[in-house]
């Protein structure tokens, strides 16, 4: 495929941007609403959880070091069976990256700036993404690294700002209701967490020179966007207490508004959103990457960028289409999103783990390209 | 209006797109390449205007709801 390169740190950060993005700032009112003041062992056995899933993503990028999904699913299920699976996992990719703008127009005109019509906002989203994509991978990969650096040192401020206002009984009675309500809010959290790193499938094994120290580099970017998704639904919960943290759309932001330190430290919650832009754009833009390279790769197109823009330009209709309201978005992402999300990135790896089991122990066939090994 | 305003825009845009690629692209013979911009740029423009003229687009996120409908019943019982 092509011959661009990245390296294993910056898949590092490019794995915290995804795990972190999705959830960081949404998904704590679910899983407080859930768990209720146990919402943190929930969100840590999430962490826990998702390891046998990375381990099952590794495992298929080490066996095909030089495919994405699509070609895994081509190469394991056979022609035409492999292009619909990756065609289902495409129209995914594509879902996520109008989905994202989307939730960027909603919160800049609904806490920051009302007045701007959204539609501005979408299509200067829109054109940041398009822009990360003409330039290339290594460009995206290396800001990347730029954007998580300074979102964990803003995220380590607020937290820092916001623990004088936590309390300890906020998180008593530890297991009030048993272990069972927080086994669910972890399984909620892994479709928001551990599966979105699906979508780094697009990228961690075809563009790596060294696919076994890209593994170990995956493992520690989630364990970096977990860690931070974890610490800030502890902190909401240890602060706001659980009841109103799922009561608030964006909990972190609200914590944020805690933070009043005289007159000189106060209305800082704009550095919540600005964690939350730059961990969402890393997102948006590997979900929209992975659908343009696997999407040419379907129409066996030699350059991806040429179409680009003509894909932007329908995203910014879409990004309008998707969700008619917030309600409808609120009960689509959890009666939908969490079903939607698992098939594709945990039934389907399985699916085809099994298949390559079977293929290449029952009936001994000589599969997966192992030259880029040893 | 101002999904009037984002239809023109996205004309507008995509003129000039066509304009820069479509020589380009048939110069080179990629003819893939120009047979998937010209699919995409159409249903681009289409998209907007149905949007401008206020149709109702056909919205993907219902039929992925109506797709996994049936498991609706198990994900109440993980939110309780």
């Amino acid at each position: 495929m092509s011959e661009t390169k990245i390296t294993s740190r910056q898949i590092i950060s490019l794995t915290a941007g995804v795990t972190t993005g999705g959830s960081v700032l949404v998904i704590g009112a679910l899983i407080a609403s859930v768990a209720k003041q146990d919402a943190w062992i929930g969100s840590l056995l999430t962490i826990l959880f998702g390891i046998p899933v990375i381990w099952i993503y590794l495992f298929l990028g080490r066996r095909f070091p030089r495919m994405n999904l699509v070609g895994m699913s081509r190469e394991l299920l056979g022609k035409w069976f492999g292009t619909i699976v990756a065609g289902s996992f495409l129209f995914l990719l594509l879902q996520m990256s109008y989905h994202i703008p989307w939730y960027m127009g909603d919160f800049m005109t609904s806490r920051i700036i009302p007045e701007t019509p959204h539609y501005v906002i979408k299509a200067l989203y829109i054109a940041a993404m398009s822009i990360a994509i003409l330039y290339g991978l290594e460009a995206l990969a290396r800001a990347s690294e730029i954007f998580i650096m300074i979102a964990s040192v803003l995220f380590v401020f607020v937290m820092v700002m916001v623990a004088p206002n936590a309390k300890i009984e906020n998180l008593q009675p530890v297991l009030e209701n048993g272990l069972i309500p927080v086994l669910k809010s972890s399984a909620i959290l892994s479709c928001f967490l551990s599966f979105m790193t699906i979508s780094m499938l697009m990228i961690y094994p075809a563009h790596l020179d060294d696919s076994k120290e890209g593994g170990k580099s995956f493992l520690k970017g989630y364990f970096l966007g977990g860690g931070i998704t974890c610490i800030s639904i502890l902190m909401s919960v240890l602060a706001l207490g659980w009841a109103i943290t799922a009561n608030s759309r964006f909990p972190v932001f609200r914590l944020a508004n805690l933070i009043n330190v005289g007159i000189v430290f106060s209305r800082i919650e704009i550095i919540v959103f600005v964690i939350w832009v730059l961990t969402q754009f890393i997102l948006s833009t590997v979900f929209f990457y992975g659908f343009i390279i696997g999407f040419s790769q379907l129409l066996k197109l030699k350059d991806h960028k040429r179409i680009v823009l003509p894909l932007a330009l329908i995203l910014l209709t879409m990004s309008e289409v998707v969700f008619p309201d917030v309600a409808y978005q609120e009960h689509w992402i959890v009666y939908t999103w969490v079903p939607y999300i698992f098939t594709h990135g945990f039934v389907l790896p399985v699916f085809l783990l099994v298949v390559y089991w079977v293929k290449k122990r029952v009936l001994k066939m000589d599969i997966g390209d192992n030259q880029g090994q040893k | 209006m101002q999904d009037i305003a984002v239809a023109l825009f996205v004309a507008v845009f995509s003129i000039i797109l066509c304009l820069i690629e479509i020589p380009d692209l048939s110069k080179k013979k990629m003819h893939r390449e120009l047979g998937a911009f010209v699919v995409l740029v159409g249903l681009g423009i289409l998209l907007a205007l149905l949007k401008s003229l206020g149709w109702n687009i056909p919205n993907p996120s219902d039929l992925i709801a109506w797709t996994y409908s049936p498991v609706e019943g198990i994900i109440k019982s993980l939110l309780e």
